[in-house]
């Protein structure tokens, strides 16, 4: 098939009544729950995971995918407003964007970083769009060195770029591969570290522990914190909406800058959208002839970091779907969608299931759109959702919580592995550290265990192949040096700030 | 002198311990095999080894190095964590029993109590709408069956 054709199939799927509707969903409710602080998107997306497994897969995934780029556009507006950021992508955004809402100037913020999304999204959609089929043709010539080797890099770049010392992350990383072990092992049989507990049989429940990990741990450590506020409703209507010239004018080169540094660190494993703010953000500072002006309401500083991070959300795809390795947390629960509906992720997907990916990557189109209509026109109902006390929020996300797990597979014990999961998620908060690498770690613990496995046995259990072959000794070093790097400041004392 | 950061080098030592604990569970219960044909203990005792390595390497750290932050005991949350952790184990024991309109009230009932400004009767009316909304979309909009009530004797 060619490339037009696919995009074609791909349109049709993402057009049928089915997964429009399942589109729209998931975009509603990623907006909603990015609106609400206090919920991450991690915690978002594995709280309607369960969901998903009524679908078909296609509209699983159409569905996850609409949640995860649906909080990056739903975060700004309680950054822009209330100087709380709705998630963590959009913290950076407070800088200048409550600023402009204490200057009067809150709705041209919200309607600006709207365009920067979208403008964002567009770029990563194209870039996924031209580059997963490159990688993916490339990647079916991998064998098991190479995808340990990527895994590995992967997991170790997620441990030095998640906050903290590379030291917790790596731990974290190491009890997350542990976790994934627990259950029958694939070549053997053999139930492992199930302490003769039937329900531990097929493994730990992957809902329970992201549900655990994110989504309980952040409501313990919110309750008492967030709080509804007061918004002027005024300053949302559209008629404050409208930029000026000069808004439009300031905006351009930082969305294009911002875009293509949100699209780099999209693809690469662990950093994701709020690295990539971040970043996008300090190059509009160094480039920007009046860099003390930022943080007073400049318009660049909310245009590049929204931007950004929305490419981010996209191009994040290329990694996960092209080669199966997620390079984030988020990703990790896709490709657990995924493999619950019995789809193999990998570089065969593209051409096996043609329907699925392209119908995903034509409904990110639709999903954008979508999200412009509802964050623009309706923006002033997501501000009526941010006067909502959060003390009557969180015992419904726990209602969400409890209820989801359990249907997964009517098991009360899933339940009290959220309760386990819960608890350890806040005790790792409170010790700084980061969850994000142990779901990371529970997802492609498993498959590396696999890859090595399978690695060694075709060496004859020589080491030697993973430096043999030349793409998986240059994984390896790139590996090295990202943990090297992340040592560093372990070795040598850091300077007093 | 150095000021020894014992939230480093506690947490440290007991991931160190619990990796010897893995390596040493999986050596005694699954076979090791060769490294051309790993068996399923191989992987997992590599692993608890590891983590014991990196639990060591924590701990070293806490012991030389002064200037890492500290876990302030003032910042963790003990009623909320208290009440939202027993919110959904009474879910969890009363939704196999007792039904599902139980299990609701007890999670949401208890969980609103984390906040400490909370009023009963702000959780009983909390109780009942979520009650309610649940039974919308998770009965009549999904079409899950749960008992709805049930006696557990």
């Amino acid at each position: 098939m060619s490339y037009f054709d696919n995009l074609i199939l791909g349109l049709q799927t993402a057009l049928s009544w089915y997964n429009l509707l399942w589109c729209f969903v998931g975009v509603f409710l990623g907006t909603l729950l990015g609106v609400i602080p206090g919920i991450g998107v991690v915690a978002a997306i594995s709280m309607l995971f369960p969901l998903t497994f009524q679908l078909e897969p296609t509209a699983a995934l159409i569905m996850l995918a609409g949640i995860w780029y649906g909080t990056s556009y739903g975060g700004s507006t309680a950054s822009i407003l209330l100087n709380v950021p709705g998630s963590a992508t959009n913290a950076v955004t407070c800088l200048d964007g409550y600023p402009m809402t204490q200057q009067g100037r809150g709705g041209i913020a919200l309607l600006m970083t709207t365009v920067a999304s979208f403008f964002g999204g567009s770029f990563g959609i194209i870039l996924l769009m031209g580059f997963a089929g490159t990688i993916s043709a490339y990647a079916l010539s991998f064998s098991s060195a190479e995808y340990f080797s990527l895994m590995l890099l992967g997991l170790i770049a997620a441990c030095n770029v998640s906050s903290g010392s590379i030291l917790k992350g790596l731990i974290m990383v190491a009890l997350g591969i542990l976790f994934g072990l627990v259950g029958s092992d694939i070549y053997t049989g053999t139930r492992r570290f199930d302490f003769g507990i039937l329900d531990l049989a097929d493994g730990i429940n992957l809902v329970a522990l992201a549900m655990g990990l994110f989504g309980v741990s952040e409501v313990i450590a919110s309750v008492g914190k967030v709080d509804g506020k007061k918004v002027d409703p005024n300053s949302v209507k559209l008629s404050a909406m409208k930029p000026t010239r000069d808004d439009v004018r300031r905006s351009w080169l930082p969305m294009i800058r911002g875009s293509s540094i949100g699209a780099f660190f999209g693809t690469l494993p662990g950093t994701g959208s709020s690295i990539a703010a971040f970043m996008a953000y300090a190059v509009e500072k160094r480039v920007s002839r009046a860099p003390e002006k930022f943080g007073s309401g400049q318009i660049e500083g909310i245009m590049a970091p929204e931007a950004a991070n929305n490419a981010a959300d996209q191009t994040s795809f290329i990694p996960t779907l092209a080669l199966g390795i997620p390079g984030s947390a988020t990703m990790a629960l896709m490709l657990g969608a995924l493999m619950i509906h019995g789809i193999a992720p990998g570089p065969q997907l593209m051409t096996e299931q043609p329907s699925l990916f392209w119908g995903l990557v034509m409904s990110f189109w639709i999903g954008n759109v979508l999200l412009v209509i509802l964050n623009v026109p309706l923006v002033g109902v997501w501000v009526r959702l941010l006067m909502v006390p959060y003390n009557w929020l969180f015992p419904a996300v726990l209602m969400f919580i409890c209820i989801g797990t359990y249907s997964v597979s009517n098991s009360a014990f899933d339940v009290m592995l959220v309760v386990l999961f819960g608890a350890l998620g806040y005790a790792l908060r409170v010790g700084g550290y980061p969850a994000a690498p142990m779901l990371l770690g529970f997802v492609l613990g498993p498959m590396m265990e696999e890859h090595f496995r399978r690695a060694m046995l075709l060496s004859r259990g020589d080491f030697g192949t993973f430096l043999s072959r030349p793409i998986s000794a240059t994984v390896l070093a790139i590996a090295l040096l990202v943990l090297l790097w992340g040592l560093k400041p372990l070795i040598f004392n850091r300077k007093p700030a | 002198m150095i000021d020894r950061n014992y939230s480093e080098i506690v947490p440290g030592l007991l991931i160190a311990i619990f990796g010897a604990i893995v390596a040493f569970y999986a050596a005694q219960n699954y076979t090791i095999g060769t490294l051309q044909r790993m068996g399923p203990g191989m992987f997992p005792m590599a692993l608890g080894v590891l983590i014991a390595g990196l639990g060591i390497t924590q701990a070293l750290t806490g012991w030389f190095k002064s200037d890492l932050p500290r876990i302030d005991p003032a910042s963790i949350q003990w009623r909320a964590a208290i009440l939202i952790l027993l919110s959904v184990i009474v879910f969890s024991l009363l939704i196999r029993t007792a039904g599902f309109i139980p299990a609701v009230f007890g999670v949401v009932g208890i969980s609103a109590f984390a906040d400490k400004g909370a009023r009963p009767v702000t959780a009983i009316v909390l109780s009942i709408v979520f009650c309610a909304i649940a039974f919308l979309i998770f009965r009549i909009g999904l079409g899950m069956h749960f008992k709805l009530i049930g006696w557990p004797f």
